[in-house]
């Protein structure tokens, strides 16, 4: 054996031994060859992350949950934004804290990923045996065909692939940190209609105390500095659930650092009739 | 944000008071709620949509719109500022029905609503129409020409609708701004028409 190689091979071990896989990384190999092109290394991973059992979908603890959707694994991302502002409706069930409803990983889930089968030791003696250790370089072919590179290529690729987060349970909380700006509360204190308008206000605001407010509500007010803009559009653009954003601008406008509009003037519960004509005469003028 | 000669913090100080308005625009699955929002709308429509994945093709119909790959989840909307200081938003109704507890929030205050159908699949309106008659809410129904020819008699969509005569039914292409525009002005003449008439008692 090259003694050149052993002493890539000491290193390469070390590293994947240093690194915190999570569960499942290696399998995609069983099959066949890696893929090259990332695009597709990529997509694979998606793939066994989705496979993986903390990305199957979760049991919900209330019985309809209108979002529950079983697009597994991928339900995060397309999710967590301001489509997530389902669970705080005025009609859902007041005693039904969304954070708990979502994805809680099972006792026996957990202690699956505990068990030493799925930590690195278990890559180091198991894979890195399999992989490195038969034929291919055992029987000296320094000069390789293709086929005896693509097994050192996992190996190769990983050291330089980010390996997905090891606790997913960090990454399935798009519902749960949000309200804790909120302090957990999922209704405004006054009622705000999605379309309200609603604009930076200088009562109550101090310059000087601006370090001292929450993050979020320096954002809505930059943003509603220049015009006014609707709940819907703070919610849209800060990516926030609009339950969420109900709630921060409910506090602002209580605090004064936001005007909150008048919607159109309303006779009962519908508009009026010189507000409709205003209306009217603006369309027909676009 | 930054002013000449002022800093942004001055512009709230010579505030005047904006309004807004909203109408919602609902319809069956594929049938162009989005597009018809984009039209009009003078900023890029913010839509929640998600890819199509096999995990929903169980719960939306695409025999009829083979070409649609994506689905609102939530809601899209658009925005039109009629005057300096009024301001139209338009808002499409979550594409499922499965989110039926969202179009209270949604019709609550509303100039009315445009149900867009789509003549292939109009039993996907029904929902919408049963909705706003039960609330109602001012409507109008808009045929959404797909390929530029109405393949039904409006009357004949009214009878299979079972939508009453004091109900407009306009043919519109939702993808072009003045057919949108029209569709809009034909729900706020009706809004004022009915709201005109006395409350039937019921």
């Amino acid at each position: 054996m090259n003694p050149g190689r052993e002493g890539w091979q000491a290193r390469l071990k070390d590293q994947l031994a240093r690194q915190d896989w999570p569960a499942g990384w290696d399998r995609r190999y069983e099959d066949g060859e890696p893929p090259d092109n990332p695009g597709e290394r990529r997509e694979n991973m998606a793939k066994d992350m989705a496979a993986d059992e903390f990305y199957e979908p979760a049991e919900y603890a209330v019985p309809d949950v209108p979002n529950r959707f079983d697009i597994s694994g991928y339900r995060n991302g397309l999710f967590g934004g301001h489509g997530a502002d389902l669970f705080c409706q005025p009609d859902m069930p007041p005693d039904d804290p969304p954070p708990v409803t979502y994805d809680q990983p099972t006792y026996d889930q957990q202690q699956a990923y505990d068990s030493p089968s799925y930590g690195p030791q278990a890559y180091e003696a198991q894979q890195y045996e399999q992989q490195y250790e038969p034929q291919a370089y055992e029987q000296d072919q320094y000069e390789p065909q293709q086929p005896q590179w693509v097994a050192v290529e996992p190996a190769a690729q990983h050291t330089h692939m980010e390996p997905p987060p090891p606790d997913p349970v960090t990454e399935t909380g798009s519902l749960v940190r949000p309200y804790t700006r909120t302090g957990g509360r999922t209704r405004p204190d006054y009622d705000l209609a999605i379309e309200a308008l609603v604009s930076a206000s200088d009562r109550g605001w101090d310059p000087d105390a601006e370090e001292n407010l929450m993050p979020e509500y320096r954002s809505i007010r930059e943003l509603c500095v220049d015009k006014p803009l609707s709940v819907a559009e703070v919610a849209a653009y800060l990516r926030l659930p609009l339950g969420v954003v109900r709630v921060l601008i409910g506090d602002m406008a209580g605090m004064g650092l936001l005007m909150v509009h008048a919607t159109g003037a309303v006779v009962g519960d519908r508009p009026s009739m010189e507000f409709l004509e205003r209306v009217l005469s603006g369309l027909r003028r676009l | 944000m930054v002013f000449a000669g002022s800093s942004a913090r001055d512009v709230p100080g010579s505030r005047h008071t904006a309004t807004s308005a909203k109408i919602v625009v609902a319809g069956g699955f594929g049938v162009g709620k989005t597009t018809l929002v984009g039209s009009v709308s003078e900023i890029m429509p913010l839509t929640t949509e998600a890819l199509m994945t096999k995990a929903s093709v169980g719960h939306d119909d695409l025999s009829a719109t083979p070409d649609k790959t994506t689905t609102t989840v939530a809601m899209d909307f658009g925005r039109l500022s009629l005057e300096s200081d009024l301001i139209l938003y338009l808002f499409g109704t979550p594409g499922q029905h499965r989110f039926w507890f969202m179009w209270d929030d949604l019709v609550r205050g509303a100039i009315g609503a445009v149900v867009l159908v789509d003549t292939r699949r109009l039993a996907d309106a029904f929902a919408a129409i049963d909705f706003f008659e039960d609330r109602r809410l001012p409507y109008v129904v808009a045929i959404n020409r797909f390929d530029g020819y109405l393949h039904h008699r409006i009357e004949d969509v009214r009878e299979a609708l079972t939508v009453d005569e004091s109900v407009p039914i306009v043919a519109c292409d939702a993808r072009d701004r003045l057919s949108t525009k029209q569709v809009l002005i034909t729900l706020v003449e009706h809004a004022m028409r009915v709201q005109r008439l006395p409350l039937p008692v019921r």
